[in-house]
């Protein structure tokens, strides 16, 4: 036997006879078998917190409180000559008794009551007279959320509220982010950013991107780790509610624009909430979020969009409901002149006859135009094509194994990426809305061949880049591509260098800090 | 001599469910008088249906009083009663649910072993439904599909209550107990559907916990909630109401 075990042992249960021994040996034993001190003290931190022994607490107040002794067990002091309940179990406690009853069975008292209401209410019944014992008890007002993990939001509400699905690269987020400098820098309040649709493992090294550094001095929420019933939009909704910010700011969070869509009404009592809408895709495919939430948020929220395009739409569909949408451009991370000036004298011309090579940027998603890609990449099998984003499936099973298209993985910081080997920049994409990466571009003195989609041409003319018309027909919009890279080709290179300045200029006049700025202020009133 | 409980039960549209609500309340009521308790047994009707107030009436002829408001408010239509009431202690039922006949028995006896002013919930609360027969057991096993239940409600002393919980659920039912004066100085808000606002039974336990107010249990008590389409509740959840903070 180990001496030091027992030993122990004997010390608690000697303890523990000191502090029961005046109630007596029943009720002594009775705590011997079932408290559970541990239990006791991380349910009652209050107990904990002020250095109680756990017994003596339950003896001297825990009892009279009926506070739980153990995960399955209560109890109660009831006096001697109480009615007794034939399914409880009693325990001599001094001159009274302690009425045990299992925390997972109705007391046989109620089931009775409850028995006896069949006379009334036959459907009482409804589940089996015989399984009514066996129906399952929950707590009442027991919430699947981390109220502790959620604690520097009560202490300290925030008057402003970004929703986001995720801490990632992506022009949604980027969006959200720059909005969220601009209230910063109009010190709006304490900020919160809730990110609906990752985890925060799943998050590791957000704080690296630099699109969304201005959420770094914001208190983030990772609402999937906090809720466990996350998919019910009223979770969301009454924490939003509760908090009542002065500003909601939804960026493609599919949860909380259905927490505005039934819960709207109340939460724009107190919040003016804004929604973003960046594109309506074609014919709905794929159920973007402005063809499915536009209609209902509308009506308690600003819709905010990057383009005239979508405004338009949605205005005019909506013109019923009496509110406009308010654009705001999109803030592009500008290059200096200097800079810019530098880029464009270092840059390389590839003259016509050679291969030229070009730079792709965009997540690697089929509705990026990776169709229109791929044929332009066999129409030119002389040129080489470069591709920079999030891949989610190798370029085989993206379609893309050809010899000259080479993914060069994810870029952190595409204002400060090296492009000046590349001859041009090519834009794809079928369906935006204004789509940041091609305002970034346009920083880096590089000529730009992009599709007319969106709000691409509210920046950008024939002057500042060469417009390719889409087409619904994958190899016509290819063979556009491609008349558009042999024009390219055959410019001279004085004619793209000015052609690349005037993309420069473009983007600055429309899309600088202080337009942006300017531009949050007016829309969200700060 | 003034009453020791009023026990207000309150109707709408309830219909027939109304006929065993009446039925078990008077149980209740029957009890209580037995072992020597002076109650006042009221009903308040808000806008009821044709059917709910001829069933009323035929069924409830027992009742001291039966009063008619038109608020289409469940909380007005309390605080009416409220005002109207003359025991110390109000007990409110809700005209399509059923009571333990104890109830009313017990809740009275812990309220008044308190000096303090506290609002009286039951131990426990049997969920059942319209169509509960077709999740019918014939034996001692529930069936999987079956949605009725037992909500056990915890006092708001308790050690695994949190105050903060209440910003996403209700901790206890509107079935409630307590002095009339606790009701005088804290009456229900008026739920306001075009500013989304409702659930005033929710808002009400949250404003008069923050005030100091304790919510507590009474002991091997059980009441069941019927839940049915268009009911109030069910009606406030559709519409994406949420309680005041």
């Amino acid at each position: 036997m180990n001496l030091v075990r027992f030993a122990h042992r004997w010390i608690r249960r000697r303890g523990g006879r000191e502090r029961t021994g005046p109630y007596g040996p029943e009720f002594q034993a009775f705590v011997e078998k079932h408290f559970d001190a541990a239990l006791y003290l991380s349910t009652n931190p209050d107990v904990a917190r002020a250095g109680h022994d756990a017994l003596t607490h339950w003896t001297k107040h825990g009892l009279r409180e009926e506070r739980a002794i153990s995960s399955d067990l209560s109890a109660r002091v009831v006096s001697a000559d109480a009615l007794r309940d034939p399914q409880l179990t009693y325990v001599s406690f001094g001159k009274r008794l302690i009425e045990v009853r299992n925390r997972h069975e109705l007391p046989g008292a109620v089931l009775s009551q409850l028995r006896a209401q069949a006379e009334h209410e036959p459907l009482i019944f409804g589940p089996g007279a015989l399984a009514l014992p066996n129906l399952p008890i929950h707590t009442l007002g027991k919430v699947p959320v981390d109220l502790d993990g959620l604690a520097c939001c009560f202490e300290t509400k925030p008057k402003v509220i970004f929703v986001i699905p995720l801490l990632a690269i992506g022009g949604a987020e980027k969006y959200a982010a720059d909005i969220c400098r601009v209230l910063q820098d109009r010190k709006a309040g304490p900020i919160a950013v809730i990110v609906t649709d990752q985890k925060e493992k799943d998050a590791t090294g957000w704080q690296d991107l630099s699109i969304i550094e201005p959420f770094r001095d914001t208190r983030i929420l990772f609402w999937r780790d906090l809720c466990s019933n996350h998919a019910d939009p009223q979770m969301l909704a009454s924490l939003l509610a509760y908090l009542a910010p002065d500003i909601i700011f939804v960026t493609y969070s599919g949860i909380c624009l259905q927490a505005i869509t039934r819960h709207g009404k109340r939460l724009s009592q107190k919040s003016r909430i804004f929604c973003t809408f960046f594109s309506l895709g074609k014919d709905g495919l794929g159920a973007p979020y402005a063809v499915t939430y536009a209609r209902f948020t509308t009506s308690f929220a600003t819709s905010i969009t990057d383009n005239n395009v979508v405004a338009a739409i949605l205005d005019r569909r909506f013109e019923a409901l009496g509110k406009r949408t308010a654009v705001i451009p999109p803030r592009a991370p500008l290059a200096s002149r200097e800079v810019f000036e530098r880029m464009l004298a270092g840059r390389e011309w590839a003259t016509e006859g050679e291969g030229f090579s070009w730079v792709w940027v965009s997540r690697l998603d089929k509705a990026k135009g990776l169709d229109v890609l791929r044929q332009l990449a066999v129409l030119r099998p002389g040129d080489t094509f470069d591709l920079y984003g999030p891949a989610p499936a190798p370029l085989d099973q993206l379609g893309l194994d050809l010899p000259n298209i080479r993914y060069r993985g994810i870029l952190k910081d595409t204002a400060n990426a090296d492009f000046s080997s590349y001859h041009g920049f090519l834009f794809t994409s079928p369906l935006e809305g204004m789509p940041n990466v091609v305002l970034e571009m346009s920083q880096h003195a590089i000529p730009m061949i992009i599709s007319n989609v969106g709000g691409l041409p509210e920046t950008f003319d024939t002057e500042s880049a060469i417009i390719v018309q889409t087409h619904e027909q994958v190899p016509t919009t290819a063979a556009a591509f491609c008349k558009a890279c042999d024009r390219l080709g055959a410019m001279p290179a004085a004619e793209r260098a000015v052609m690349a300045r005037r993309a420069y200029e473009a983007v600055s006049a429309r899309h600088s800090a202080d337009v942006f700025h300017a531009r949050v202020c007016a829309v969200l009133g700060v | 001599m003034e009453p020791d409980l009023s026990v207000v039960i309150v109707f709408h549209d309830e219909g027939v469910h109304a006929i065993a609500a009446l039925a078990s309340m008077k149980d209740a009521v029957d009890l209580a008088r037995a072992e020597g308790l002076r109650l006042e047994a009221r009903a308040i009707l808000d806008r009821p249906s044709r059917e709910t107030r001829d069933l009323v009436q035929r069924s409830g002829s027992w009742l001291d009083s039966t009063e008619e408001v038109s608020f289409g408010d469940l909380g007005l239509t309390r605080n009416v009663a409220v005002e109207a009431a003359n025991g110390r202690l109000i007990a409110f039922l809700d005209g399509d649910d059923l009571w333990g006949n104890r109830w009313l028995a017990d809740a009275r006896r812990c309220a008044v072993s308190m000096e303090a002013p506290a609002i009286w919930h039951p131990e426990y609360i049997y969920y059942f439904d319209d169509d509960g027969y077709n999740q019918h057991s014939a034996t001692t096993t529930p069936n999987p599909w079956c949605r009725a239940h037992y909500s056990a409600q915890v006092p708001s002393n308790a050690g695994e209550f949190d105050r903060r919980s209440l910003i996403f659920a209700n901790a206890w039912t509107a079935n409630v107990l307590a002095l009339r004066e606790v009701h005088l100085r804290y009456p229900y808000d008026q739920a306001d559907a075009e500013r989304g606002i409702g659930f005033e039974d929710w808002g009400w336990n949250i404003k008069t916990l923050d005030q100091g107010i304790p919510h507590l249990i009474v002991r091997s008590t059980i009441h069941a909630v019927r839940r049915r389409k268009g009911s109030l509740s069910m009606a406030m959840k559709a519409s994406g109401a949420l309680p005041i903070y």
